[in-house]
């Protein structure tokens, strides 16, 4: 029935995608876009586009459009890894401050923003293109979706981004099929730092990867990120599959191996740990890095390729 | 002995009774869900079970952590309000823990793989060299208590702005912000194996020096009279500063105000003889660290706060206290 349901959504939203497309064609003139803090008037298909935050670039790559500039945080090869392939752009800076000037430099003609990086700047923002602000770092699954459709209709072609979602959630869709019904184990994404652990609950962007595939997030609660954990806490958590996320370089998670509590974990002692990259599963969001944390658990969790 | 000193012997043994009620119940408190009773069998006689892994290898190594690093800071706030005469004198105050700090952080910036011991040295250094620059200011007479204690503030400020600077320019820097808060989540034992042969030195050496630095609390020519070589004598007690208040920094980040506090505490306790002073500082430090971490463990259970974070709520109000109570007196 679900399903039927789903499949029938799909189909709905294709149709209304072909039907917004021949609508989108019919009209350049101002469209108004909601965003989170406010409305911004928008004429035209913007070219010039500067993203300040990794899934806004990612969303606009969905969208073929080449952002012009990016927060990239000062590190090209994060942006490779973000989109799979090199593309041409210029540096704005970090993403928590990015540089105004530079950002003015490139002209651009839409600035994609975070409510809770950049809402301090945002009339600095405005005064330079239009700008739309939107939940990145504090963004769910659904957030981030919806997001793609908003910042398609920005550029001017709110059809594509309907599509986009489409394909994206038929692509999701046939990853979970191929998870195993009745799975109840309970899944966490820990971020392994120098000193401690930070626990991504139900709330965050892979937290609610894991609700949208059918999986139970070890930690129910509407704050994202719970960091400073203990191996401690861990025990107390007791999550049945763990997912820890390392940078390159030393973390807690090789001190935590030595120690005979680690071993009390219920997904150590079933060997249910699994290391995964940072930057996909904690720094990353976005529909193509959704599609990969579900093919990624599909094939350490559950061995299919 | 001054004439306030009040049975210092009685003192000390009730602070260290609510060190030992520290201790207990550091073991017995924690997020997971074991009881206290079964915390405290466990802590008696250990098994294989889980459960006394979590007493043995996480709750203990934590709390005795706390008890070295509070003994090390403690005494370190003694040696430095001795050796410059300065009540405001304290490794965080004079930006001993800052300089330990900027060098652990440049660090593991340029080698990211460092860990563990590895963050000995650089703190050493780091300290050494604000210490090194304080103590040339103190000895060098240019300076009184108050400009001092401004010149320690300012470099503080100099070099915490450097750490935030590294910190926004460098993101995989921002992974170390809970352990520049000043926290004790990662004790497990090698790093309180790491720390204790410091604690035990530096301690030892500076109540076996107690006698001479004593004299440096006199003014130069007291000293010079008594036939002290302050500059040797000062040297020695600044390096037992660095070492003690360097291995902190190394092992738990930089943790404030028990440097600062302890030794006004121990002496309105129990008067000014330098001994005394230090053997209760080493009670009364660890005393207050283990309390501070206990706290930050129950306040926002079950998550954490950093202990340096408490330290620094409970301790800027009491020190505060305490310099109004002296004006009152």
């Amino acid at each position: 029935m679900s399903r039927l349901t789903r499949r029938s959504f799909s189909l709905a939203v294709v149709i209304a995608a072909f039907a917004g497309a021949s609508f989108a064609k019919a009209e350049d003139g101002p469209r108004t876009i909601e965003h989170r803090l406010g409305t911004t008037e928008l004429r035209g298909k913007p070219q010039r586009v500067v993203a300040l935050e990794f899934s806004f670039v990612q969303a606009l790559d969905a969208l073929g459009v080449a952002p012009a500039g990016i927060a990239d945080d000062n590190q090209t090869k994060r942006i490779e890894q973000l989109l799979g392939k090199t593309i041409d752009y210029a540096s704005v800076g970090t993403r928590l401050e990015p540089n105004l000037e530079l950002i003015s430099n490139l002209a651009p003609d839409l600035i994609i923003a975070d409510e809770i990086r950049h809402s301090a700047i945002y009339q600095q923002l405005g005064s330079i293109a239009p700008t739309i602000v939107l939940n990145s770092w504090e963004g769910d699954y659904e957030t981030i979706k919806a997001s793609v459709v908003t910042i398609a209709d920005a550029l001017g072609d709110r059809a594509r981004g309907e599509q986009a979602l489409a394909e994206h959630e038929a692509r999701i869709a046939a990853l979970v099929a191929r998870i195993p019904k009745g799975e109840e184990r309970r899944i966490l994404l820990a971020v392994a730092t120098p000193d401690a652990m930070s626990l991504h609950t139900s709330a965050s962007f892979t937290g609610s990867v894991f609700k949208a595939m059918g999986l139970t997030p070890a930690i129910e609660t509407s704050d994202p990120v719970e960091s400073g954990a203990g191996l401690e806490r861990l025990v107390s958590v007791a999550p049945d599959i763990l997912l820890v996320a390392t940078d390159p370089g030393g973390t807690v998670l090789d001190q935590w191996q030595d120690n005979a509590v680690w071993n009390a974990i219920p997904a150590v002692r079933n060997k249910m740990v699994f290391e995964v990259g940072r930057n996909q599963f904690s720094r990353f969001r976005g529909l193509k890095t959704a599609e990969m944390i579900a093919g990624e658990v599909l094939a350490k969790v559950y061995d299919a390729k | 002995m001054t004439d306030r000193a009040r049975h210092p012997v009685l003192i000390g043994a009730l602070c260290f009774l609510l060190l030992v009620g520290v201790l207990i119940a550091g073991v017995s408190f924690g997020a997971s869900g074991l009881s206290v009773g079964n915390a405290l069998r466990l802590l008696a006689v250990p098994d294989t079970s889980p459960e006394s892994a979590l007493v043995w290898e996480v709750r203990l190594p934590r709390v005795v952590l706390a008890m070295l690093v509070g003994a090390n800071l403690a005494i370190a706030g003694v040696l430095i309000q001795t050796l410059t005469r300065n009540p405001l004198a304290s490794p965080q105050t004079f930006g001993i823990n800052a300089g330990a700090s900027l060098a652990i952080v440049a660090c593991l910036i340029a080698f990211p793989s460092l860990k563990g011991a590895g963050t000995v040295g650089p703190a050493f250094a780091g300290a050494a060299a604000v210490g090194l620059a304080m103590w040339a200011l103190s000895v060098s007479g240019v300076m009184n208590e108050l400009k001092l204690a401004l010149a320690g503030v300012s470099i503080q400020l100099v070099l915490s702005a450097l750490v935030q600077a590294i910190l926004i320019a460098n993101n995989a820097a921002q992974d170390i912000v809970y352990w520049l808060a000043g926290s004790l989540t990662a004790a497990q034992w090698p790093k309180v194996w790491l720390i204790l042969p410091f604690t035990l030195i530096g301690g030892g050496l500076a109540l076996a020096g107690a006698r001479h630095f004593g004299v440096l609390a006199l003014d130069q020519t007291t000293g010079l009279s008594l036939g002290q070589n302050a500059r040797y004598t000062g040297g020695l007690a600044a390096i037992l500063i660095v070492v003690l208040a360097g291995s902190a920094v190394a092992v738990c980040g930089p943790i404030g105000f028990i440097g600062l506090l302890v030794p006004h505490i121990v002496r309105r306790l129990a008067g000014g003889d330098l001994a005394v002073v230090l053997v209760l500082s080493a009670i009364v430090g660890p005393l207050l660290l283990g309390t501070a971490d206990l706290f930050g463990r129950i306040v926002v259970f079950p998550a954490e706060m950093p202990v340096g974070v408490v330290t620094a709520l409970i301790g800027a109000p009491a020190f505060l206290a305490i310099l109004y109570g002296r004006r009152a007196r």
